[in-house]
């Protein structure tokens, strides 16, 4: 688990603070901002700006462990989101990642979805898609994932 | 009952709701361009829809379009 203070997209003078987590072939990312008190954030921004911070101590400063975190993050609606998504894996409802990609095979077509930026590629070629309520990360990747194995016409450009 | 599990924006929404009643809910869910699957994988469409069970888990999920 890394911690990493990024901008986010769309605001360059907001920093946050995000943790991300390598697993089963794709990457995690809590977003701390979302799940952390802003006292504990403030206190360890101080302290990483002021370089007294090594390795996992963040985690001290936060007064968590990486279970508790982990608990926090999954009772959020991102969280719960990344559940379902692993759940569909497990029941094979949807493919299994791998680097950081979703591959379908669906008709002629390949659909590629890169997990961390939910880009499209079919057949090797970057397309769009929009999702019209505003759903977690996960659920939009699910959403996305079905509608190409049960609904691909969707996605044909309008 | 039929478990309908729905993904939106404000979380995950998990009710336990009589046949006749999840019947409407995926219709109208359908109608609108969104898609309701089985447990199983299957998708239900116009022409399948009575063939949901009682004890069926089915989850629906927003519209997606190309764009």
């Amino acid at each position: 688990m890394e911690l990493k203070c990024v901008n986010i997209p769309g605001t360059p003078t907001q920093e946050v603070y995000i943790c991300v987590q390598e697993v089963d072939e794709y990457k995690r990312i809590i977003p701390l901002y979302k799940i952390v008190e802003p006292s504990k954030l403030i206190k360890l921004d101080t302290l990483l700006r002021d370089h007294r911070i090594k390795g996992k101590e963040w985690l001290d400063v936060l007064e968590l462990s990486e279970e508790e975190l982990l608990s926090c993050y999954f009772s959020t609606p991102e969280g719960k989101a990344e559940l379902l998504f692993r759940e569909l894996i497990e029941s094979k409802l949807i493919p299994k990642p791998k680097n950081g990609y979703i591959t379908i095979n669906k008709g002629n077509k390949t659909y590629k979805i890169e997990i961390e930026s939910l880009k499209l590629y079919i057949n090797g070629e970057e397309r769009c898609f929009q999702c019209k309520e505003d759903i977690p990360h996960f659920d939009k990747l699910i959403a996305l994932c079905l509608t190409i194995l049960h609904n691909p016409e969707k996605l044909e450009v309008r | 009952m039929v478990r309908l599990r729905r993904l939106g924006s404000g979380g995950h929404t998990e009710v336990e709701i009589p046949l006749e009643v999840a019947v409407s809910e995926i219709l109208k869910h359908i109608m609108t361009g969104g898609i309701a699957v089985t447990q199983e994988g299957m998708k239900i469409s116009t022409e399948n829809i009575e063939k949901i069970k009682d004890s069926d888990k089915i989850l629906l999920i927003p519209k997606i379009s190309g764009g």
